[in-house]
């Protein structure tokens, strides 16, 4: 997955270039690579499918506009993610106005029952049920960097507002949490 | 556990996992690439971006089928209303927020078709395939748009 994740970056920024000088075809490349995190980046924020899918296309849209801005591709998924998030909020500020909706940072994934009989394997099920144990905010930030290649981590992280060392994003109060839940618990150790 | 180490092994395969969970949990709709291609497809910058708001629920008063959608822009708001014209096909009306006899585009998949609304912001077009569209709005430039919305299934 490192070296994956590095091949990917160097194809994404030899796309960015392209798509930076016009070329249409590499756009749509890197729409073809991104649109998955974006999915995951808007869902972690509560949207709903359909507005969730809005929300990604808007993103598609404002890099249009914003495309001459960015030169990395480190700073490209950090300015997608961080669109993406602003896109988000504002599709629910919206939804607010007309439904009342609590802004309890606890709630749950939409489904998480649903999902846990999608995962048929018992080890991914426990995993699953440790992540959705955690904070509001972690599940949000969990499932975004999961979503990052490795070489974008540290400029993704900052957008997010996790802290970072000087080498690179440090491991956080997220995941922190995270591996002693999994170290406390016997079925995980075994 | 610290929170201040670096990343790890560990962690690392335990991002991979997670990733692999959400993938499996909630996958993005299959067609979610194919709208964002269609709405960058014209690769127009337009001054605005009009948000698809809440889809308004189908009217009572009538036993034919009808939705109706509404984009907002910070300047304009543009209100489409879908009715059946019969042999699978679509009528379009629509209406500009403020009215201004603009020139209103509806990109498809198949080419575009373009008309110009009335004193009163109204615009039509009579009969169209179902299927993803897209709606421009000229103003000052005959080339870029003022307004632009996402792709929807029309």
């Amino acid at each position: 997955m490192t070296s994956t994740g590095t091949e990917r970056q160097a194809h994404l920024a030899d796309l960015l270039e392209r798509a930076r000088a016009g070329e249409a075809g590499a756009l749509d490349d890197i729409v073809r690579e991104l649109t998955p995190l974006l999915w995951h980046v808007t869902r972690a924020q509560g949207l709903d499918a359909a507005d969730a899918a809005d929300a990604v296309q808007t993103t598609w849209l404002e890099l249009l506009r914003a495309l001459h801005e960015i030169r990395s591709p480190h700073a490209l998924t950090a300015w997608l993610v961080t669109a993406a998030k602003r896109e988000s909020w504002r599709v629910q500020r919206q939804r607010r106005q007309t439904v009342a909706a609590d802004t309890d940072d606890e709630q749950p994934d939409p489904r998480p029952e649903a999902a846990e009989h999608l995962i048929a394997d018992e080890r991914r099920r426990l995993l699953w049920n440790h992540v959705q144990a955690l904070p509001g905010r972690c599940r949000e930030l969990l499932r975004i960097v999961a979503m990052v290649d490795r070489p974008d981590y540290t400029q993704v992280a900052a957008a997010l507002g996790m802290p970072h060392g000087s080498i690179g994003p440090t491991r956080g109060r997220c995941l922190t949490k995270l591996r002693d839940a999994l170290l406390a618990d016997p079925r995980w150790s075994r | 556990m610290s929170e201040s180490q670096p990343l790890d092994a560990a962690d690392f395969d335990l991002l991979d996992q997670i990733r692999d969970l959400h993938e499996t949990v909630d996958p993005m709709p299959a067609d979610l690439v194919e709208r964002s291609l269609f709405a960058l497809a014209s690769r127009q910058l337009a001054a605005e971006i009009a948000r698809l708001q809440a889809e308004q629920p189908v009217a009572a008063r009538s036993t034919e089928h009808t939705r109706t959608l509404t984009f907002e822009a910070h300047s304009l708001t543009i209100m489409v209303t879908l009715t059946e014209a019969g042999r699978g096909r679509l009528r379009v009306d629509g209406w500009l927020a403020p009215a201004a006899p603009l020139r209103v585009e509806l990109r498809r998949a198949t080419g575009s078709q373009i008309t110009t609304a009335d004193e009163a912001g109204r615009f039509a077009f009579p009969e169209i395939e179902p299927g993803l569209g897209q709606l421009l709005v000229f103003r000052d430039h005959p080339h870029e748009p003022w307004i632009v919305t996402p792709a929807v299934a029309l």
